[in-house]
């Protein structure tokens, strides 16, 4: 018996939402890629173990996070553009042009404060299962979630209502 | 429309990532090492004896003055992962590094006599190692960074990590330190002497400035984008430690998109040669997109180095065309060196080059295996390079 059977099948009913999550954490497609592919080799190395988990999919999920807030993402690069020019500004819808803001601020947050966002408001997760994931304290969840939406307000005008609206919310989770 | 819609409509725009089969290879190739070792360390001993260099491509072009004189780090012509190691003891000297790198086990220091001992499983964001090869930053049990002399048993705790090392191997510039739970918070730059063991915090000239270098003196380099528009202007400046006083500042003439047509906008700080006076600033142009596994990659299509007090381009290295799927990352910068980190699409044959700003000619100087995906050379922090 492969050691690996049933990898293929399982990573193929969850390549979409794995993809989606990295793509997020990563911030473009080339790192989403090795993102990636290094939680499924974490994964594939140990699948005879992990099939037999009720969802094997969350281990991915937290090698992916791990991953994400680890060193590699902190290295020294000082992106200076890392978009081309969002064409004809006018010409866009400004829904279009929020999206555009929102992914280049999301590119200029630390890892972790990326990380803490995703959990918190793309994956809808508590403040306490966020902190299970990334193994910190719910304190510092708070804070990074603050911090980032701090940022996201400093970097973009556009989303200084956005962030505070969300601001307030957290706050009321709290 | 709020924040949760935002990062669906975002999420909505990712490729689908197809690496399951890159995946199970790679999980495959771990698996055997043990058996391949002997043989790997057999073929790296003939790898040595016959030649150094495997590959020598003239590429570029030679501009005026090279920066200084070329002082790669010894490096062996293929590097061989141990089936077991020692851990690195606490107790003696163990002499100068020339490499880190990571396996299933955690990281592994390689010293310059060839000695390799396992550091065990510690936060990577502290891991480097200085340029002369002599002090180790490394993570400690409680998340927090320290140093360590290889050439005796001294220590220093409580350090940062690592931002930036000076060229003379005597000062340590550091970003934010690290929390409990070993993510970076919020919390001062330090710089480190590491010859008497004194730390400073150290104040940052702009709100949006993270330091990236420090010069023998040990005066801090830091980095900060002007205005709040695409594409960003880059400032960088040599700072007053003490104050954050700017004592020299330029403006980075980097190449705007509108006038590079054909490159996707992307110059990006790689490091920096510092001496008293003066230096340069080193970035990568991106050129692209490759398309390379099905997606698109982008690639370091040349070198740019900027008179650190005028922030023009000095020279201008390109690195030539490469082969479809290849992709070259850049690594780190010694005086007449840049490292280069080579990638190809299949992943098997990534290997650390050696582009000599003195000939504009490459060089491959290190086969990695594919087991590892994280390297740290002298003077820089680690590196993904798969």
């Amino acid at each position: 018996v492969d050691a690996h059977d049933g990898f293929r099948e399982f990573v193929s009913a969850h390549q979409g939402e794995l993809s989606r999550v990295a793509y997020l954490l990563a911030g473009d497609p080339a790192a989403a890629e090795d993102l990636l592919q290094i939680a499924l080799t974490k994964t594939a190395a140990r699948w005879s173990r992990i099939v037999r988990y009720d969802r094997p999919e969350a281990f991915v999920r937290k090698v992916l996070y791990h991953e994400a807030v680890s060193a590699w993402r902190r290295r020294r690069e000082v992106p200076r553009d890392d978009l081309p020019e969002a064409a004809g500004r006018d010409d866009e819808s400004e829904q279009a042009v929020l999206r555009i803001v929102f992914a280049r601020a999301l590119r200029r947050l630390t890892p972790r404060q990326r990380a803490v966002l995703v959990l918190r408001f793309y994956e809808d997760r508590s403040v306490e299962q966020t902190a299970e994931l990334l193994r910190c304290s719910t304190g510092t969840v708070k804070s990074q979630t603050n911090a980032a939406l701090g940022r996201l307000r400093q970097l973009s005008p556009e989303l200084a209502d956005l962030a505070a609206g969300t601001g307030q919310q957290e706050g009321a989770v709290r | 429309m709020n924040i949760s819609e935002l990062m669906r409509d975002l999420a909505d725009e990712a490729p689908e990532l197809d690496v399951a089969d890159a995946a199970l290879r790679a999980a495959r190739r771990r698996r055997p090492r043990t058996a391949l070792a002997a043989v790997a360390a057999v073929l790296a001993v003939l790898a040595i004896a016959g030649s150094a260099t495997l590959l020598a491509t003239r590429v570029g072009r030679h501009h005026d003055q090279p920066p200084g004189p070329v002082a790669a780090p010894h490096l062996p012509a293929t590097l061989v992962t141990p089936t077991a190691l020692d851990q690195l003891p606490e107790g003696r000297p163990v002499g100068r590094g020339t490499l880190l790198y990571d396996t299933d086990g955690g990281m592994v220091l390689l010293t310059a006599s060839g000695h390799q001992y396992a550091l065990g499983r510690t936060f990577v964001g502290c891991d480097s190692l200085s340029p002369d090869g002599r002090w180790l930053s490394y993570g400690t049990a409680s998340g927090a960074c320290a140093l360590r002399d290889l050439s005796s048993t001294t220590r220093r705790s409580g350090t940062g990590v690592p931002a930036g090392w000076s060229a003379n191997a005597r000062w340590l510039v550091t970003t934010r330190p690290l929390g409990p739970e070993g993510g970076a918070l919020d919390g001062p730059y330090r710089l480190v002497n590491l010859v008497t063991g004194g730390q400073r915090t150290i104040v940052a000239p702009d709100q949006e400035a993270v330091p990236f270098a420090v010069d023998d003196g040990g005066r801090p380099v830091f980095a900060w984008h002007v205005g709040s528009e695409l594409p960003f202007t880059w400032q960088v400046g040599t700072v007053d430690p003490a104050t954050g006083r700017i004592l020299r500042e330029a403006v980075l003439a980097l190449p705007r998109p509108a006038t590079e047509p054909g490159k996707l906008p992307g110059a990006w700080l790689i490091g920096a040669l510092l001496a008293t006076g003066g230096g340069q600033v080193f970035t990568r142009e991106q050129v692209g997109p490759t398309e390379m596994g099905g997606i698109t990659r982008q690639h370091a299509g040349g070198i740019l180095a900027l008179d650190l007090s005028s922030g023009a381009v000095r020279h201008r290295y390109q690195l030539g065309t490469r082969a479809e799927e290849e992709r070259l990352e850049l690594g780190v910068t010694y005086p007449g060196v840049v490292l280069l980190y080579h990638h190809r699409a299949d992943r098997t044959t990534d290997a650390i080059d050696t582009f000599d700003l003195r000939t504009g000619t490459l060089h491959r100087t290190t086969g990695v295996p594919s087991t590892v995906h994280y390297v740290s050379l002298p003077g820089e922090a680690l590196q993904l390079i798969r």
